[in-house]
């Protein structure tokens, strides 16, 4: 599997191989999956459906609950707006209402530290991108370790 | 070790989180651009690219930069595990399953208090190392 041989096929069917896993593991994620958009398309079936948004971001906020957005954008939850506002990333499960066509939430954590993981996951890749130029270079169809 | 620990987050986190932005900000992206990139961020994913980074480097080095690249991908898989999610835990074993895993021994934020710090010690004892390998060899004649 290392050696030389047929080595630019090998590449391809590699790359062959992570465009077929990454597609074939986001039909499955769409299929199995009920997000708040899905709950729309059809509210009656969907009612009490429990739904969880997983690091999302705050909207808007107004008195007795706040529209959140992530995949779907605008997305409606009934719940205390009580300390959030927009910019703030939470994640809410909550139960569709379909008279009402709100999220109506159960549980929500605020991610107060998520900023500050961004920059320092900017950070670190910034720092990795320096790392990787200054201990590595291209020569002859290679990725060879700088002396 | 250091690429093979970025990579997972470099492949699946960077370009979601940044097409997030533009979906959230700019326009509207479809969504498989959006979750396709998740399987990097998985054993299947890290050994996939892992084997197709090893075959960039000369025949005499491939087997030590697979080594290395798996090992900082299992030692980044393994921290991951060791965060709790809402309703996303890691489905390890795709594709032949997709029931995710999760220890759930800490907040997904509960290390940025410490990555600071930690970076400052390692980049303080790399930097010790490094000075230790090229001080001047005596004793010669």
């Amino acid at each position: 599997m290392l050696s030389d041989r047929h080595r630019i096929v090998k590449l391809l069917l590699l790359c062959a191989a992570m465009a077929a896993l990454c597609l074939w593991y986001t039909w499955q994620a769409a299929s199995h999956t009920v997000g708040f958009a899905r709950c729309m398309s059809d509210p009656a079936a969907y009612d009490g459906q429990r739904v969880e948004l997983a690091l999302w971001l705050v909207e808007s906020v107004q008195p007795g609950g706040y529209h959140i957005g992530g995949l779907t954008r605008g997305v409606p939850v009934l719940g205390s707006s009580e300390g959030l506002e927009p910019g703030q990333t939470v994640s809410v499960v909550g139960r569709f209402d379909a008279e009402r066509l709100v999220l109506v939430e159960e549980w929500r954590e605020l991610h107060h530290a998520r900023p500050h993981k961004a920059a320092l996951g900017l950070l670190g890749l910034l720092g990795f991108a320096a790392y990787a130029a200054s201990s590595f270079r291209w020569r002859g169809h290679r990725l060879v370790l700088r002396a | 070790m250091v690429a093979g620990a970025v990579l997972p987050d470099l492949v699946s986190r960077a370009p979601s989180t940044v097409l997030g932005l533009v979906h959230s900000h700019l326009q509207p992206v479809p969504a498989v651009l959006l979750y396709c990139w998740h399987p990097l961020h998985l054993p299947a994913g890290i050994l996939l690219y892992s084997l197709l980074l090893a075959l960039l480097f000369p025949c005499d080095q491939r087997r030590a930069a697979l080594t290395a690249l798996l090992a900082g991908g299992a030692l980044h898989v393994f921290l991951d595990l060791c965060q709790r999610h809402v309703g996303l835990g890691y489905p390890l074993l795709v594709p032949f399953s997709s029931r995710d895993f999760e220890l759930g021994l800490m907040g997904s934020e509960a290390t940025v208090p410490w990555a600071p710090l930690l970076a400052t010690l390692t980049g303080t004892l790399w930097l010790l190392m490094r000075c230790w390998r090229r001080r001047p060899q005596g004793g010669g004649a």
